[in-house]
């Protein structure tokens, strides 16, 4: 049977303020956008060719209501990834934790991603994984050809063109919004879904259980400073002659053209 | 969590709790720092009373102080140099200065283009010749600039954020061991370390993020954040040619097919928004003629579809699209509620608009009152 | 305070009605204060106005007929949460959606609770027209969440009503100076429009009756707790049993065996427009497509403090919906607002996606207008749906759908040329009389305006019409304020 993995994560809805006092505002957990993509293409080859799909994700323990919408949409099982081991991890260390969980739990053929997040935002999660468990990965991916035993003939998007290749499996891609329709679950499943639970990987259940790899032990990046971006000021009236404000219009666009 | 929290040392001063941007920390009968804590460590420098302090398991990498200099890697496209790897040479010029070390290149495949490269004030270009680089391959493209960073062992390593280099730095950075920035906004040296500063959670909050212990520090930047570098007058750049050619195992390409070039207005980062000022549908061509010549995609309100003006595709709006270009220019549009709802996240507005007491003259950034076809008519002229 | 030649803002002359008319001048008045001396100079010169707010009306209730424009739109700036009286004070001016951000930055667990769709719309917009959404059947219109008015008066004076201070008697009026309006025989045909009936008070006279006997200057909104656990379902069917099987739910509403939300109808043209504007909107792209072999679909919203009910209900939903040959692969399930909000949006979509044919239809016969009726009916619903169908199936293109939960239904005949806009008229025109002589409301959600003014005047029941003039002559004699709307 082929085995997928979706690795998917929690984003903090809307956007994220700074109150008054210039801390930053939590806002509730939801599904990340991009996340539902790679979730239906999952969902179209477990259709097509009988696959199992689980879903894994690295999230806070009050994260725990998101899993049911997923168990809704029909994967099989849920991985609530969690343990105090694993706070503040940067990508690097997001991505050790997520390669090290998949691996702890099942071989599987395939595992994809979303393409980015609407926090953090750094599309390297995919590729990170990869490089940990040896596998080749594929970002950018707008379309799968085919899902074979070895291989996978996936359409990806490169600068200037669309290039279609074969991958050996297992490997890992990454797939890019708006390629697929995402569905919406019926309401038998809806219901059902609703007392299911995901099942927890704390650091005890992986094959690596070295708290100094994972969290914000095992990242390496930092944040040194946050604050709230200067917005630019709104109603500058910008006089002049014809030709002044020509040319005014002129630069603004040169500075966006590039 | 990397603190260690020494309760019998606090003495309630509550500056750490000042200092945390996260609401992480809290002080009943003990200090706790909970769930919220990114580890910015901003406490343990507010703390003066030892209460608070690292847990220092972090060191630097073995070989870290063996690590100088900026390298940045040049993407070719369709036989030209990208220009944001020419961008990212300007600035990877100007960070190296800062650090007092040498700027390096490297191009894999494209020989024909390594002098193109000259009197920029790279210090050294590594051109892999083969020209089977010419074609991107992932897995071949990494195993090369795995082997140039191993040789050149960068501090910094900067990549422009395309679908290609987005792929390379990310499985890079992994290789390596060490820390990535992706989309960088701005880059800047801090205490000798890269500091990358970027928006984060969402938007509207901006993060500077540095690589602390591990060599080398990756970034990606998009086009257009860095300015096109000058050429200089003298050039002390030497090329270092290398005919080694590597393979993939795991991927084949079986076909590629060039990307059509879509002109639709949610993906312009400049787009010209034409209002009711518009007066004769002849009069399109003029505006459509000024969009061209500053690099535009035409748009415009609900009023000028209905007219017929303009097709419902190109429609800003409630009920036409919501766009988000990085600069929407406005000519003859009153700004009705409407239609500042499809432009609300909208930061860099410009309007022009005859009537002073025109709303979106103050909504917009920069507004200015007067004729639209007299400023369209110039800006021709001047283009 | 601005004022404009009607020529530099050339858009003030129409509403979302298409109805083009004509002014002498228009007042963008900054605050009250100039509101109100603007008007009284009206009233001492005996100069007529017309009122416009979002300018959203859809009957024409903004359209001036060479009349002075006056705007409220700059009254916009007060907004202001009452925590003791869980209400919120605003101006006119305030949008809807000023008023949805406002509440979500600052209160919680609390909402404003009739949802119309239209965003742009101002709060004296929504109270000319006693507006009201698909929420209605849970949580009524307008009018049921105003705690109060504050009313700028025909005759210059300025007055606040709170909701129950000034009862409605049947066949007497009793106003706030005092005077009693008797001998009046109101049989309520429709509410809002100068509905005289028991458990109403003077609100009731200002709302739904579109600024003709009075100017909206601010208004109290309740404020309602909001239920956390709420699920939103489309029912497909194959076959044609949408209306049978929301007759069944609507049995259950009334049995109080359920907590209806929201009931709403989409015939078999509606699903088709819907398909097709889907690939030409990107607001719809991630919404899945509409499988080829639906006819009709039912909107269903349920919400329960308990989360069990709620899922129980739902079951028993589902063996409902396959009592009338419904597939379980047929539905669409969100739980939580923002699971929902992709059903709002497909639905809101479909008045929009009308439009758009009508443009389409216009280019090629520009006498074409949007023919469109919101009849209510309680007593021969079933009788009424049926009319529609037999009159119109086969004949020319028509999309019937909406608020089916209180027998409220939208119809938009889409006539493509001259002969077919005239059988659209004569089949509204059909209609109106089935209606109204089933006691029926003609108007029951978008207003009359003068769009509608026609139809109601040749069917409404005289006396009633009567009644009417009688309350708009005591309080505006010379006809001064929005002439046109309704008489």
């Amino acid at each position: 049977m082929i085995k997928i993995a979706v690795c998917i994560k929690q984003v903090p809805k809307g956007d994220t303020k700074m109150d008054n006092n210039g801390i930053l505002i939590r806002n509730e957990l939801t599904t990340n956008p991009y996340d539902y993509y790679a979730l239906e293409f999952a969902l179209q080859l477990k259709d097509k060719y009988n696959a199992k799909v689980d879903v894994f994700t690295l999230a806070p323990p009050k994260s725990s209501e998101n899993f049911k919408e997923q168990f809704a949409l029909g994967v099989d099982e849920c991985y609530h990834i969690v343990d105090n081991a694993f706070k503040g991890a940067d990508v690097f260390a997001t991505s050790y934790t997520l390669a090290s969980a998949i691996s702890s739990t099942d071989s599987y053929n395939l595992i994809i991603c979303g393409r980015q997040t609407t926090d953090g935002d750094t599309s390297s999660v995919g590729a990170s994984i990869a490089e940990n468990l040896h596998i080749p990965s594929v970002m950018y991916v707008q379309a799968i050809e085919k899902l074979c035993e070895n291989t996978i003939i996936v359409d990806r998007e490169l600068t200037n063109s669309i290039e279609r290749l074969e991958v050996t499996l297992p490997a890992i891609i990454c797939v890019d919004k708006d390629t697929v329709i995402p569905r919406i679950p019926t309401l038998k499943n809806k219901l059902l879904a609703s007392k299911k639970c995901a099942k927890t990987i704390t650091l005890a259940d992986l094959k690596d259980n070295n708290p100094l790899h994972y969290g914000e032990v095992g990242s390496k990046t930092k944040v040194v400073k946050i604050y709230e971006e200067t917005p630019l000021e709104k109603g500058i009236f910008i006089d002049g002659s014809t030709e002044e404000l020509a040319n005014f219009i002129i630069k603004k666009a040169n500075e966006i053209k590039k | 969590m990397n603190i260690i929290i020494d309760n019998k040392k606090c003495n309630n001063c509550n500056k750490c709790i000042e200092k945390c941007k996260f609401n992480a920390i809290q002080i009943t009968n003990k200090v706790i720092i909970n769930d919220n804590c990114v580890g910015c460590n901003s406490c343990v420098n507010a703390c003066k009373t030892g209460a608070l302090t690292l847990n220092d398991t972090k060191k630097k990498q073995a070989n870290y102080n063996e690590y100088k200099g900026v390298l940045v890697f040049i993407q070719v496209s369709e036989n030209k140099i990208l220009s944001t790897s020419l961008q990212l040479i300007n600035k990877g010029r100007e960070l190296a200065n800062t650090l007092h070390e040498k700027l390096f290149a490297v191009l894999l495949g494209y020989p024909n283009l390594a002098y193109d490269l000259d009197y920029y004030g790279i210090d050294k270009i590594i051109n892999y010749t083969n020209t089977l680089f010419n074609t991107f391959n992932a897995e071949a493209y990494i195993s090369a600039l795995y082997e140039t960073i191993l040789t050149v062992k960068p501090s910094i390593m900067l990549v422009g954020a395309t679908n290609e280099g987005r792929q390379l730095a990310s499985h890079l950075a992994n290789k390596c061991n060490t820390g990535l920035t992706a989309d960088c906004t701005d880059l800047q040296i801090l205490d000798n370390n890269l500091l990358q500063i970027r928006p984060a959670y969402g938007g509207k909050i901006m993060a500077e993020i540095i690589t602390e212990n591990t060599r080398p520090q990756f970034a990606t930047v998009k086009n257009g954040v860095f300015d096109m570098p000058k050429k200089l007058d003298i050039s002390n750049t030497l090329i270092e040619t290398i005919d080694k050619v590597y393979t993939s195992k795991n991927t084949k390409q079986i076909s590629i097919t060039n990307k059509e070039k879509t002109n639709d207005i949610l993906n312009a980062d400049i787009i010209l928004c034409l209002g009711n000022g518009v007066k004769k549908k002849e009069d399109l061509s003029l505006f459509e003629n000024v969009a061209k010549k500053l690099g535009a995609e035409i748009a415009g309100t609900r009023a000028l579809v209905e007219k017929g003006f303009i097709t419902p595709d190109r429609q800003i709006g409630l009920s036409g699209n919501g766009v988000n270009p990085k600069l929407l220019i406005t000519f003859g549009v009153s700004g009705s509620v409407q239609f500042l709802a499809g432009v609300k996240s909208c930061k860099n507005i410009v309007a022009i608009n005859n009537d002073k007491n025109a709303t979106i003259l103050k909504v917009a950034n920069y507004s200015i009152v007067h004729d639209m076809y007299d400023i369209a008519y110039k800006i021709l002229e001047k283009v | 305070m601005i004022k404009y030649n009607i020529e530099n803002c050339p858009d003030k002359l129409y509403d979302e009605s298409r109805l083009v008319g004509n002014a002498i001048d228009v007042f963008l008045p900054e605050n009250q204060d100039e509101l109100v001396s603007l008007v009284r100079s009206f009233i001492q010169n005996n100069e007529n106005f017309t009122i416009q707010g979002g300018r959203t009306s859809i009957i024409g209730s903004s359209v001036s007929n060479n009349d002075h424009i006056i705007s409220i739109e700059n009254l916009n700036k007060k907004i202001e949460y009452n925590k003791d009286n869980n209400s919120i004070l605003c101006e006119c001016g305030v949008r809807l959606s000023d008023l949805k951000d406002y509440i979500m930055k600052n209160i919680n667990g609390y909402f404003f609770a009739p949802n119309p769709t239209e965003p742009t719309a101002t709060i004296s917009g929504l109270i000319s027209t006693n507006a009201k959404g698909t929420n209605y059947i849970k949580y009524g219109s307008i009018v049921d969440n105003l705690l109060s008015i504050k009313v700028l008066l025909p005759n210059g004076k300025i007055a606040t009503f709170h909701k129950g201070e000034y009862p409605i008697d049947a066949n007497e009026y009793n106003l706030p100076n005092g005077e009693k309006l008797t001998n009046l025989n109101c049989n309520n045909l429709y509410s809002g429009v100068l509905g005289l009936c028991k458990n109403k008070d003077i609100l009731h006279l200002f709302t739904g009756t579109e600024g003709i006997l009075g100017i909206i200057l601010e208004a109290e909104l309740k404020l309602t707790k909001v239920v956390d656990n709420k699920y939103g379902v489309m029912f497909f069917f194959r076959d044609n049993c949408g209306f049978d099987f929301s007759e069944n739910i609507k049995k259950l509403q009334k049995n109080n065996e359920i907590s209806l939300v929201g009931l709403e109808y989409f015939d078999t043209f509606s699903l088709t427009i819907l398909r097709d504007f889907k690939d030409k909107s990107s607001k719809l792209k991630d919404i899945p497509d509409i499988d080829k072999n639906y006819q009709n679909a039912v909107y269903i919203e349920l919400e329960n403090e308990c989360m069990d009910n709620l899922e129980t209900s739902l079951f028993s939903l589902l063996e409902i919906f396959a009592n009338y040959g419904g597939l379980e692969e047929d539905t669409w399930a969100g739980v939580g607002q923002d699971e929902i909000e992709k059903f709002n949006l497909l639905r809101h979509s479909l008045p929009e996606a009308i439009n758009v044919i009508i443009e389409e239809n216009r280019k090629n016969c520009p006498t074409i207008t949007k023919i469109a009726c919101d009849y209510k009916l309680d007593s021969n619903f079933r009788e009424l749906f049926e009319m529609y169908n037999t009159l119109l199936n086969g004949n020319i293109d028509y999309a019937l759908f909406g608020h089916i939960g209180d027998n409220h239904l939208h119809l938009n005949i889409l006539p493509k040329n001259e002969n077919e806009l005239d059988f659209a008229i004569s089949v509204v025109d059909k209609l109106a009389k089935f209606v109204a002589d089933n006691n029926g409301v003609l108007a029951f959600e978008n207003g009359v305006g003068k769009l509608k003014a026609p139809i109601i005047k040749k069917y409404i029941n005289k006396n009633y019409f009567e009644n009417a003039r009688k309350i708009k002559e005591y309080l505006d004699k010379n006809y001064l304020f929005n002439r046109g709307n309704i008489l």
